[in-house]
Protein backbone atom coordinates (compact mmCIF):
# COMPACT_ATOMS: atom_id res chain seq x y z
CA UNK A 1 0.00 0.00 0.00
CA UNK A 2 2.68 2.17 1.22
CA UNK A 3 4.47 1.77 -2.40
CA UNK A 4 1.42 2.32 -4.29
CA UNK A 5 1.06 5.86 -2.67
CA UNK A 6 4.43 6.82 -3.70
CA UNK A 7 4.32 5.59 -7.07
CA UNK A 8 0.70 7.47 -7.62
CA UNK A 9 2.60 10.71 -5.92
CA UNK A 10 5.36 10.52 -8.27
CA UNK A 11 3.68 10.15 -11.59
CA UNK A 12 0.96 13.07 -10.50
CA UNK A 13 3.96 15.62 -9.74
CA UNK A 14 5.83 14.44 -13.04
CA UNK A 15 2.35 14.65 -15.12
CA UNK A 16 2.63 18.46 -13.63
CA UNK A 17 6.65 19.03 -14.29
CA UNK A 18 6.06 18.00 -17.98
CA UNK A 19 2.63 20.56 -17.74
CA UNK A 20 4.85 23.47 -17.03
CA UNK A 21 7.75 23.22 -19.52
CA UNK A 22 5.95 23.50 -22.83
CA UNK A 23 8.61 23.11 -25.38
CA UNK A 24 8.19 25.12 -28.36
CA UNK A 25 9.83 24.40 -31.82
CA UNK A 26 10.70 26.48 -34.20
CA UNK A 27 11.43 26.11 -37.66
CA UNK A 28 14.04 28.15 -39.87
CA UNK A 29 11.87 30.63 -41.47
CA UNK A 30 14.28 30.98 -44.57
CA UNK A 31 17.27 28.80 -45.94
CA UNK A 32 19.32 29.65 -48.96
CA UNK A 33 21.14 26.49 -50.65
CA UNK A 34 24.69 27.89 -51.98
CA UNK A 35 24.21 25.81 -55.18
CA UNK A 36 27.38 27.11 -56.56
CA UNK A 37 29.27 25.83 -53.65
CA UNK A 38 27.88 22.52 -54.05
CA UNK A 39 30.22 21.51 -57.13
CA UNK A 40 30.38 17.72 -57.97
CA UNK A 41 34.11 16.48 -59.09
CA UNK A 42 34.02 14.27 -62.11
CA UNK A 43 34.33 14.08 -65.64
CA UNK A 44 31.57 15.56 -67.70
CA UNK A 45 30.40 12.02 -69.30
CA UNK A 46 26.63 11.38 -71.36
CA UNK A 47 25.25 8.82 -72.79
CA UNK A 48 25.35 11.02 -75.70
CA UNK A 49 23.24 10.76 -79.04
CA UNK A 50 24.00 11.20 -82.52
CA UNK A 51 23.84 15.15 -82.44
CA UNK A 52 25.93 15.13 -79.12
CA UNK A 53 29.63 16.23 -79.16
CA UNK A 54 31.53 13.30 -79.68
CA UNK A 55 34.37 13.92 -77.61
CA UNK A 56 32.35 13.60 -74.56
CA UNK A 57 31.20 10.46 -75.07
CA UNK A 58 32.60 7.90 -73.85
CA UNK A 59 34.08 5.93 -76.44
CA UNK A 60 32.64 2.12 -77.01
CA UNK A 61 36.18 -0.39 -76.39
CA UNK A 62 35.86 -3.28 -77.30
CA UNK A 63 38.70 -4.91 -74.67
CA UNK A 64 36.35 -3.55 -71.82
CA UNK A 65 33.33 -6.02 -73.67
CA UNK A 66 35.45 -9.22 -74.16
CA UNK A 67 34.56 -11.79 -71.73
CA UNK A 68 37.00 -12.78 -68.75
CA UNK A 69 35.52 -16.10 -67.34
CA UNK A 70 32.39 -18.24 -67.91
CA UNK A 71 31.33 -18.00 -64.54
CA UNK A 72 27.51 -17.40 -65.00
CA UNK A 73 27.11 -19.97 -67.29
CA UNK A 74 28.88 -22.12 -64.66
CA UNK A 75 26.78 -20.83 -62.05
CA UNK A 76 23.74 -21.72 -63.94
CA UNK A 77 24.59 -25.36 -64.98
CA UNK A 78 24.46 -25.43 -60.83
CA UNK A 79 20.80 -24.42 -60.92
CA UNK A 80 19.84 -27.57 -62.92
CA UNK A 81 21.70 -29.49 -60.95
CA UNK A 82 18.96 -30.76 -58.11
CA UNK B 1 2.45 -28.78 -8.49
CA UNK B 2 -0.22 -28.31 -10.76
CA UNK B 3 1.85 -26.10 -13.43
CA UNK B 4 4.61 -29.27 -12.81
CA UNK B 5 1.80 -31.53 -14.00
CA UNK B 6 0.86 -29.41 -17.02
CA UNK B 7 4.21 -29.08 -18.20
CA UNK B 8 4.77 -32.68 -18.24
CA UNK B 9 1.71 -33.24 -19.85
CA UNK B 10 2.26 -30.55 -22.54
CA UNK B 11 5.64 -32.33 -23.13
CA UNK B 12 4.48 -35.65 -23.31
CA UNK B 13 2.02 -34.65 -25.53
CA UNK B 14 4.55 -32.76 -28.14
CA UNK B 15 6.76 -35.45 -27.50
CA UNK B 16 4.39 -38.42 -28.22
CA UNK B 17 2.65 -36.47 -31.22
CA UNK B 18 6.70 -35.94 -32.76
CA UNK B 19 7.35 -39.39 -32.29
CA UNK B 20 4.39 -40.48 -34.33
CA UNK B 21 5.33 -38.03 -36.87
CA UNK B 22 8.33 -40.01 -36.91
CA UNK B 23 6.62 -43.42 -37.04
CA UNK B 24 4.54 -42.02 -39.80
CA UNK B 25 7.27 -40.73 -42.17
CA UNK B 26 8.68 -44.97 -41.59
CA UNK B 27 5.61 -46.15 -42.30
CA UNK B 28 5.07 -43.84 -45.60
CA UNK B 29 8.35 -44.78 -46.84
CA UNK B 30 7.64 -48.66 -46.72
CA UNK B 31 4.84 -47.97 -48.36
CA UNK B 32 6.49 -45.80 -51.33
CA UNK B 33 4.91 -42.32 -50.01
CA UNK B 34 7.68 -40.56 -49.85
CA UNK B 35 6.66 -36.75 -50.52
CA UNK B 36 4.12 -37.44 -47.66
CA UNK B 37 7.31 -39.16 -45.47
CA UNK B 38 8.85 -35.77 -45.99
CA UNK B 39 6.21 -34.06 -44.27
CA UNK B 40 6.10 -36.22 -41.68
CA UNK B 41 9.74 -36.31 -41.22
CA UNK B 42 10.10 -32.66 -41.11
CA UNK B 43 7.80 -32.54 -38.81
CA UNK B 44 10.15 -34.83 -36.19
CA UNK B 45 13.18 -32.53 -36.48
CA UNK B 46 14.05 -31.73 -33.08
CA UNK B 47 12.27 -33.84 -31.37
CA UNK B 48 13.54 -37.56 -32.72
CA UNK B 49 16.83 -38.58 -32.77
CA UNK B 50 18.84 -37.06 -35.25
CA UNK B 51 20.88 -39.81 -36.60
CA UNK B 52 17.34 -41.48 -37.52
CA UNK B 53 15.76 -38.75 -39.39
CA UNK B 54 19.57 -38.63 -41.23
CA UNK B 55 19.05 -42.15 -42.19
CA UNK B 56 15.42 -41.77 -43.56
CA UNK B 57 16.57 -38.63 -45.03
CA UNK B 58 18.57 -41.13 -47.29
CA UNK B 59 15.56 -42.96 -48.94
CA UNK B 60 13.28 -39.68 -48.91
CA UNK B 61 16.04 -37.48 -50.89
CA UNK B 62 16.80 -39.38 -54.03
CA UNK B 63 12.46 -39.74 -55.07
CA UNK B 64 11.77 -36.28 -53.79
CA UNK B 65 14.28 -34.45 -54.74
CA UNK B 66 16.15 -31.85 -52.32
CA UNK B 67 12.66 -29.37 -53.31
CA UNK B 68 10.52 -31.38 -49.93
CA UNK B 69 13.47 -30.19 -47.48
CA UNK B 70 15.08 -26.80 -49.38
CA UNK B 71 12.47 -24.75 -47.13
CA UNK B 72 13.77 -26.07 -43.60
CA UNK B 73 15.50 -23.77 -41.42
CA UNK B 74 19.70 -24.07 -41.38
CA UNK B 75 18.82 -24.77 -37.74
CA UNK B 76 16.24 -27.09 -38.44
CA UNK B 77 18.75 -28.69 -40.93
CA UNK B 78 21.56 -28.71 -37.47
CA UNK B 79 19.59 -30.44 -35.79
CA UNK B 80 19.56 -33.82 -37.94
CA UNK B 81 22.82 -35.78 -37.96
CA UNK B 82 25.30 -35.96 -40.72
CA UNK B 83 24.54 -37.95 -44.00
CA UNK B 84 25.53 -37.44 -46.75
CA UNK B 85 21.59 -36.27 -48.58
CA UNK B 86 21.46 -34.11 -45.21
CA UNK B 87 25.05 -32.56 -46.21
CA UNK B 88 23.76 -32.36 -50.17
CA UNK B 89 20.70 -30.18 -49.06
CA UNK B 90 22.87 -28.17 -46.73
CA UNK B 91 24.84 -27.34 -49.84
CA UNK B 92 22.27 -26.67 -52.25
CA UNK B 93 20.78 -24.59 -50.00
CA UNK B 94 23.80 -22.56 -49.30
CA UNK B 95 24.80 -22.30 -53.24
CA UNK B 96 21.07 -21.06 -53.64
CA UNK B 97 21.65 -18.27 -51.29
CA UNK B 98 24.97 -17.18 -52.80
CA UNK B 99 26.89 -18.48 -49.60
CA UNK B 100 29.91 -20.18 -51.85
CA UNK B 101 32.23 -20.69 -48.79
CA UNK B 102 29.65 -22.30 -46.61
CA UNK B 103 28.51 -24.41 -49.88
CA UNK B 104 31.67 -25.72 -50.35
CA UNK B 105 32.18 -26.82 -46.64
CA UNK B 106 28.77 -29.07 -46.79
CA UNK B 107 29.83 -30.21 -50.39
CA UNK B 108 33.36 -31.48 -49.34
CA UNK B 109 31.06 -34.14 -46.58
CA UNK B 110 29.15 -35.73 -48.86
CA UNK B 111 31.21 -39.31 -48.95
CA UNK B 112 32.03 -41.03 -51.96
CA UNK B 113 30.05 -43.67 -51.88
CA UNK B 114 26.29 -41.87 -51.47
CA UNK B 115 24.04 -41.65 -54.58
CA UNK B 116 24.59 -38.06 -54.28
CA UNK B 117 29.00 -37.88 -54.72
CA UNK B 118 29.04 -36.89 -58.63
CA UNK B 119 26.63 -33.88 -58.05
CA UNK B 120 28.61 -32.60 -55.02
CA UNK B 121 32.16 -33.03 -57.26
CA UNK B 122 30.44 -31.21 -59.68
CA UNK B 123 29.49 -28.46 -57.45
CA UNK B 124 32.67 -28.18 -55.75
CA UNK B 125 34.63 -27.60 -58.83
CA UNK B 126 32.44 -25.46 -60.26
CA UNK B 127 32.31 -23.44 -57.28
CA UNK B 128 36.58 -23.60 -56.71
CA UNK B 129 36.12 -22.03 -60.16
CA UNK B 130 34.28 -19.24 -59.29
CA UNK B 131 35.90 -18.63 -56.39
CA UNK B 132 39.30 -18.25 -58.03
CA UNK B 133 40.65 -21.62 -57.01
CA UNK B 134 40.99 -22.50 -60.79
CA UNK B 135 43.84 -25.34 -60.37
CA UNK B 136 41.72 -27.33 -57.48
CA UNK B 137 39.36 -26.38 -59.83
CA UNK B 138 40.42 -28.36 -63.06
CA UNK B 139 41.42 -30.92 -60.68
CA UNK B 140 38.49 -31.69 -59.39
CA UNK B 141 36.80 -31.27 -63.25
CA UNK B 142 39.09 -33.73 -64.53
CA UNK B 143 38.15 -36.60 -61.59
CA UNK B 144 34.74 -35.87 -62.50
CA UNK B 145 34.98 -36.18 -66.15
CA UNK B 146 36.31 -40.22 -65.11
CA UNK B 147 33.84 -40.22 -62.36
CA UNK B 148 31.19 -39.74 -64.40
CA UNK B 149 32.03 -42.21 -67.26
CA UNK B 150 29.62 -44.83 -67.92
CA UNK B 151 28.14 -47.01 -64.97
CA UNK B 152 28.80 -44.23 -62.24
CA UNK B 153 26.09 -44.41 -59.66
CA UNK B 154 23.60 -41.13 -59.49
CA UNK B 155 20.48 -39.99 -58.01
CA UNK B 156 17.99 -40.31 -58.53
CA UNK B 157 18.69 -43.65 -59.26
CA UNK B 158 15.14 -45.55 -59.95
CA UNK B 159 14.60 -45.48 -63.49
CA UNK B 160 17.83 -46.35 -65.42
CA UNK B 161 17.03 -43.95 -68.25
CA UNK B 162 16.69 -40.82 -66.27
CA UNK B 163 19.21 -41.49 -64.48
CA UNK B 164 21.57 -42.45 -67.39
CA UNK B 165 20.81 -39.34 -68.58
CA UNK B 166 21.51 -37.85 -65.40
CA UNK B 167 25.09 -38.67 -65.20
CA UNK B 168 25.84 -38.00 -69.00
CA UNK B 169 24.43 -34.35 -68.27
CA UNK B 170 27.15 -34.59 -65.53
CA UNK B 171 30.01 -35.74 -67.28
CA UNK B 172 28.95 -33.28 -69.90
CA UNK B 173 29.33 -30.14 -67.73
CA UNK B 174 33.08 -31.00 -65.78
CA UNK B 175 34.28 -31.76 -69.22
CA UNK B 176 33.04 -28.37 -70.21
CA UNK B 177 34.49 -26.79 -66.96
CA UNK B 178 38.16 -27.67 -68.14
CA UNK B 179 38.70 -25.39 -71.08
CA UNK B 180 36.14 -22.97 -69.32
CA UNK B 181 38.31 -22.66 -66.38
CA UNK B 182 41.92 -22.37 -68.34
CA UNK B 183 40.33 -19.50 -70.11
CA UNK B 184 39.74 -17.97 -66.99
CA UNK B 185 43.39 -18.49 -66.47
CA UNK B 186 44.27 -16.41 -69.55
CA UNK B 187 45.48 -20.03 -71.20
CA UNK B 188 43.40 -19.77 -74.49
CA UNK B 189 45.19 -22.12 -76.80
CA UNK B 190 44.89 -24.97 -73.70
CA UNK B 191 41.31 -23.93 -73.68
CA UNK B 192 40.93 -23.85 -77.06
CA UNK B 193 42.79 -27.51 -77.30
CA UNK B 194 40.61 -28.64 -74.84
CA UNK B 195 37.05 -27.59 -76.58
CA UNK B 196 38.06 -29.20 -79.34
CA UNK B 197 38.44 -32.40 -77.85
CA UNK B 198 34.45 -32.34 -76.55
CA UNK B 199 32.03 -34.42 -78.49
CA UNK B 200 30.01 -32.94 -80.75
CA UNK B 201 26.89 -35.16 -79.05
CA UNK B 202 27.61 -33.38 -75.57
CA UNK B 203 24.97 -31.68 -73.65
CA UNK B 204 26.94 -28.68 -73.69
CA UNK B 205 27.38 -28.91 -77.49
CA UNK B 206 25.57 -25.13 -77.67
CA UNK B 207 27.85 -23.57 -75.16
CA UNK B 208 30.75 -25.57 -76.90
CA UNK B 209 30.13 -23.12 -79.46
CA UNK B 210 29.68 -20.22 -78.28
CA UNK B 211 32.70 -20.47 -75.06
CA UNK B 212 34.67 -21.74 -78.00
CA UNK B 213 33.78 -18.57 -79.92
CA UNK B 214 34.87 -16.12 -77.43
CA UNK B 215 38.36 -18.39 -77.04
CA UNK B 216 39.14 -18.14 -81.12
CA UNK B 217 37.93 -14.33 -80.79
CA UNK B 218 40.61 -13.67 -78.03
CA UNK B 219 43.17 -15.61 -80.61
CA UNK B 220 41.86 -13.43 -83.08
CA UNK B 221 40.49 -16.35 -85.34
CA UNK B 222 37.64 -14.08 -86.61
CA UNK B 223 36.46 -15.99 -89.34
CA UNK B 224 36.27 -19.39 -86.82
CA UNK B 225 34.79 -16.42 -84.13
CA UNK B 226 31.53 -15.79 -86.17
CA UNK B 227 31.53 -19.34 -87.79
CA UNK B 228 30.74 -20.57 -84.23
CA UNK B 229 28.22 -18.66 -83.89
CA UNK B 230 26.58 -18.85 -87.22
CA UNK B 231 25.73 -22.54 -86.41
CA UNK B 232 23.23 -21.43 -83.91
CA UNK B 233 21.28 -20.84 -87.05
CA UNK B 234 20.52 -24.50 -88.02
CA UNK B 235 17.16 -26.18 -87.61
CA UNK B 236 18.83 -28.53 -85.33
CA UNK B 237 19.90 -26.39 -82.89
CA UNK B 238 16.14 -23.97 -83.08
CA UNK B 239 15.52 -25.21 -79.65
CA UNK B 240 18.78 -22.93 -78.07
CA UNK B 241 18.94 -19.04 -77.44
CA UNK B 242 21.83 -17.49 -75.99
CA UNK B 243 21.52 -13.46 -76.54
CA UNK B 244 25.68 -12.82 -76.11
CA UNK B 245 26.23 -15.35 -79.26
CA UNK B 246 24.81 -12.26 -81.71
CA UNK B 247 26.94 -10.06 -79.53
CA UNK B 248 29.92 -12.39 -80.15
CA UNK B 249 29.57 -11.51 -83.79
CA UNK B 250 28.45 -8.24 -83.59
CA UNK B 251 31.70 -7.51 -82.16
CA UNK B 252 33.76 -8.93 -84.49
CA UNK B 253 32.56 -7.60 -87.47
CA UNK B 254 33.15 -4.62 -85.74
CA UNK B 255 36.62 -5.73 -85.28
CA UNK B 256 36.85 -6.08 -88.43
CA UNK B 257 35.65 -2.44 -89.51
CA UNK B 258 32.70 -3.85 -91.57
CA UNK B 259 30.22 -1.54 -89.78
CA UNK B 260 27.33 -2.33 -92.16
CA UNK B 261 27.29 -5.95 -90.60
CA UNK B 262 27.75 -4.84 -87.20
CA UNK B 263 24.33 -2.46 -87.49
CA UNK B 264 22.46 -4.97 -88.99
CA UNK B 265 23.06 -7.69 -86.68
CA UNK B 266 22.12 -5.49 -83.61
CA UNK B 267 19.28 -3.89 -85.48
CA UNK B 268 18.06 -7.50 -86.30
CA UNK B 269 18.66 -8.29 -82.42
CA UNK B 270 16.48 -5.02 -81.33
CA UNK B 271 13.59 -6.34 -83.46
CA UNK B 272 13.32 -10.10 -83.29
CA UNK B 273 14.52 -9.82 -79.53
CA UNK B 274 14.35 -7.12 -77.58
CA UNK B 275 10.76 -5.67 -78.55
CA UNK B 276 9.24 -9.23 -78.21
CA UNK B 277 11.11 -9.38 -74.35
CA UNK B 278 8.07 -6.52 -73.51
CA UNK B 279 5.46 -9.02 -74.22
CA UNK B 280 7.51 -11.90 -72.60
CA UNK B 281 7.43 -10.06 -69.63
CA UNK B 282 4.10 -8.59 -69.22
CA UNK B 283 2.35 -12.50 -69.54
CA UNK B 284 4.17 -13.76 -67.33
CA UNK B 285 4.69 -11.03 -64.28
CA UNK B 286 7.69 -11.20 -64.64
CA UNK B 287 8.64 -7.57 -62.62
CA UNK B 288 6.38 -9.08 -59.61
CA UNK B 289 7.21 -11.57 -57.32
CA UNK B 290 4.20 -13.22 -58.14
CA UNK B 291 4.25 -17.03 -59.17
CA UNK B 292 2.66 -17.58 -62.12
CA UNK B 293 1.49 -21.57 -63.31
CA UNK B 294 4.27 -22.61 -65.02
CA UNK B 295 3.54 -26.28 -64.41
CA UNK B 296 -0.09 -26.09 -65.81
CA UNK B 297 1.36 -24.22 -68.90
CA UNK B 298 3.95 -27.19 -69.06
CA UNK B 299 1.65 -30.19 -69.06
CA UNK B 300 -0.30 -28.62 -71.81
CA UNK B 301 2.21 -27.61 -73.95
CA UNK B 302 2.75 -30.89 -75.23
CA UNK B 303 -1.19 -31.63 -76.14
CA UNK B 304 -2.05 -28.14 -76.93
CA UNK B 305 -0.57 -27.12 -80.26
CA UNK B 306 0.07 -23.35 -78.87
CA UNK B 307 1.27 -20.47 -81.70
CA UNK B 308 5.02 -20.61 -82.27
CA UNK B 309 6.01 -17.11 -81.06
CA UNK B 310 8.70 -15.98 -78.70
CA UNK B 311 7.31 -17.59 -75.52
CA UNK B 312 6.71 -20.80 -76.62
CA UNK B 313 10.12 -21.12 -78.16
CA UNK B 314 11.60 -19.70 -74.30
CA UNK B 315 9.36 -22.46 -73.20
CA UNK B 316 11.12 -24.90 -75.62
CA UNK B 317 14.42 -23.73 -74.99
CA UNK B 318 13.56 -24.31 -70.61
CA UNK B 319 12.30 -27.58 -71.46
CA UNK B 320 15.92 -28.62 -73.44
CA UNK B 321 17.27 -27.74 -69.56
CA UNK B 322 18.08 -30.99 -67.78
CA UNK B 323 16.94 -28.89 -64.38
CA UNK B 324 13.23 -29.51 -65.96
CA UNK B 325 14.01 -33.03 -66.73
CA UNK B 326 14.64 -33.98 -63.24
CA UNK B 327 11.83 -31.98 -62.07
CA UNK B 328 9.81 -33.65 -64.33
CA UNK B 329 11.00 -37.00 -63.26
CA UNK B 330 10.18 -36.51 -59.82
CA UNK B 331 6.62 -34.63 -60.48
CA UNK B 332 5.89 -38.15 -62.27
CA UNK B 333 6.74 -40.12 -58.85
CA UNK B 334 4.30 -37.40 -56.79
CA UNK B 335 1.45 -37.95 -59.00
CA UNK B 336 1.94 -41.67 -58.81
CA UNK B 337 1.86 -41.01 -54.96
CA UNK B 338 -1.27 -39.43 -55.28
CA UNK B 339 -2.90 -42.10 -56.59
CA UNK B 340 -2.19 -44.52 -53.59
CA UNK B 341 -1.79 -42.07 -50.68
CA UNK B 342 -3.88 -43.33 -47.71
CA UNK B 343 -6.24 -40.90 -46.19
CA UNK B 344 -4.22 -40.63 -43.05
CA UNK B 345 -1.52 -39.47 -45.14
CA UNK B 346 -3.19 -36.87 -47.55
CA UNK B 347 -2.69 -33.86 -45.79
CA UNK B 348 0.92 -34.18 -45.62
CA UNK B 349 0.88 -35.04 -49.13
CA UNK B 350 -0.79 -31.90 -50.07
CA UNK B 351 1.54 -30.05 -48.31
CA UNK B 352 4.15 -31.92 -49.97
CA UNK B 353 2.67 -30.88 -53.40
CA UNK B 354 2.04 -27.62 -52.77
CA UNK B 355 5.65 -27.25 -51.82
CA UNK B 356 6.64 -29.12 -54.61
CA UNK B 357 4.78 -26.95 -56.98
CA UNK B 358 5.67 -23.93 -55.87
CA UNK B 359 9.46 -24.86 -56.14
CA UNK B 360 8.49 -25.72 -60.01
CA UNK B 361 6.92 -22.44 -60.56
CA UNK B 362 9.51 -20.35 -59.38
CA UNK B 363 12.09 -22.37 -60.79
CA UNK B 364 10.87 -21.48 -64.54
CA UNK B 365 10.41 -17.96 -63.03
CA UNK B 366 13.83 -17.40 -62.21
CA UNK B 367 14.80 -19.03 -65.57
CA UNK B 368 12.92 -16.71 -67.49
CA UNK B 369 13.84 -13.55 -65.45
CA UNK B 370 17.65 -14.96 -66.31
CA UNK B 371 16.93 -14.58 -70.07
CA UNK B 372 15.30 -11.30 -69.63
CA UNK B 373 18.05 -10.06 -67.55
CA UNK B 374 20.47 -11.78 -70.30
CA UNK B 375 18.34 -10.11 -72.80
CA UNK B 376 18.12 -6.41 -71.63
CA UNK B 377 21.95 -6.44 -70.74
CA UNK B 378 22.85 -7.82 -74.67
CA UNK B 379 20.84 -4.89 -76.06
CA UNK B 380 22.07 -2.37 -73.68
CA UNK B 381 25.78 -2.87 -74.62
CA UNK B 382 24.33 -3.20 -78.48
CA UNK B 383 23.07 -0.09 -78.65
CA UNK B 384 26.14 1.23 -76.97
CA UNK B 385 28.11 0.39 -79.76
CA UNK B 386 25.31 1.13 -82.52
CA UNK B 387 26.17 4.84 -80.90
CA UNK B 388 29.32 4.78 -81.19
CA UNK B 389 29.48 3.24 -84.71
CA UNK B 390 27.13 6.10 -85.75
CA UNK B 391 29.59 8.47 -84.21
CA UNK B 392 33.09 7.23 -85.73
CA UNK B 393 31.43 7.58 -89.50
CA UNK B 394 30.13 10.75 -88.70
CA UNK B 395 33.50 11.89 -87.51
CA UNK B 396 35.66 9.83 -90.32
CA UNK B 397 33.43 12.08 -92.85
CA UNK B 398 34.04 15.60 -91.42
CA UNK B 399 37.72 14.12 -91.65
CA UNK B 400 37.64 13.39 -95.15
CA UNK B 401 35.54 16.41 -95.52
CA UNK B 402 38.56 18.81 -93.77
CA UNK B 403 41.61 16.54 -95.77
CA UNK B 404 39.64 17.61 -99.05
CA UNK B 405 39.58 20.87 -97.95
CA UNK B 406 42.78 21.51 -97.33
CA UNK B 407 44.37 20.03 -100.38
CA UNK B 408 41.93 21.91 -102.31
CA UNK B 409 43.94 25.15 -100.69
CA UNK B 410 46.71 24.32 -101.76
CA UNK B 411 46.74 22.78 -104.88
CA UNK B 412 43.69 24.40 -106.22
CA UNK B 413 42.76 21.63 -108.05
CA UNK B 414 38.48 21.03 -108.27
CA UNK B 415 37.83 17.27 -108.28
CA UNK B 416 33.52 18.36 -108.11
CA UNK B 417 32.03 17.88 -110.79
CA UNK B 418 29.67 20.79 -111.99
CA UNK B 419 30.89 23.42 -114.27
CA UNK B 420 33.23 26.61 -114.07
CA UNK B 421 34.32 29.43 -116.88
CA UNK B 422 37.70 30.33 -116.09
CA UNK B 423 37.22 33.14 -114.93
CA UNK B 424 35.25 31.82 -112.15
CA UNK B 425 37.09 30.96 -108.72
CA UNK B 426 36.53 28.63 -105.84
CA UNK B 427 36.70 30.17 -102.42
CA UNK B 428 35.96 29.43 -98.97
CA UNK B 429 32.79 30.73 -97.51
CA UNK B 430 32.98 32.51 -94.40
CA UNK B 431 29.51 34.29 -94.48
CA UNK B 432 30.72 37.27 -96.60
CA UNK B 433 28.98 38.43 -99.59
CA UNK B 434 30.30 40.55 -102.37
CA UNK B 435 28.12 43.14 -103.88
CA UNK B 436 29.03 42.66 -107.55
CA UNK B 437 29.03 38.89 -106.89
CA UNK B 438 25.52 38.80 -105.42
CA UNK B 439 23.70 35.86 -107.64
CA UNK B 440 26.50 34.29 -108.94
CA UNK B 441 27.14 31.60 -105.52
CA UNK B 442 26.80 28.32 -106.19
CA UNK B 443 27.66 25.70 -103.18
CA UNK B 444 29.70 22.69 -102.98
CA UNK B 445 27.70 19.81 -103.25
CA UNK B 446 29.07 16.26 -102.41
CA UNK B 447 26.97 12.99 -103.77
CA UNK B 448 27.36 9.54 -101.47
CA UNK B 449 26.19 7.77 -104.39
CA UNK B 450 28.66 4.57 -105.81
CA UNK B 451 28.04 3.91 -108.52
CA UNK B 452 24.28 4.31 -110.70
CA UNK B 453 22.27 6.48 -108.69
CA UNK B 454 18.60 4.70 -108.10
CA UNK B 455 16.81 8.17 -109.58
Amino acid sequence: MKYLLITLFLSISAHSQNAKEKVEYQYKKEEYFDFDALEVQGQLLSPGDLTSNADKRVKFQIKNFIRKDFDDYIREDLIDIH
Amino acid sequence: MLKKITILFIFLFFSGNSFASYKKAVSAVKQKNYFAASVHLKRAIGRTNGKKIAILMEKIVPKTGIYAFLDLSMKSLNKIGSSSAVNYVKGKKMFFLKKDKEAIKYFSKVSAGSNFYLQSVLNLASLYEINGQVSKAIKLAKRCVKLSSRGAKVSPSRIRRVSAAFRAYIHDTCEILIPRAYYKQGKIKKSVAHFKRIDSRSYQFPHLLFDSSWAYFRLKNYNRAVGRNLTFQAPLLDNYFLPESEFVKAITYLRLCDYDETIKIIKNFDKNVRKKLQVFQKSFDLKTNRSFPFLDYMKTRKTKKYKKDFITKMYDVLAMKPGIKILEYHYKILKREEKRTKLSDKRAFRSAKADFVKFYNMYIKVKFVGFAKEIIRVSNIMTEMELDIYTFLKNELYDKKNKRKRKRRTSKELVYNYKRKKNQHIYDFNGEFWADELGNYIPLLESSCKGKSAF
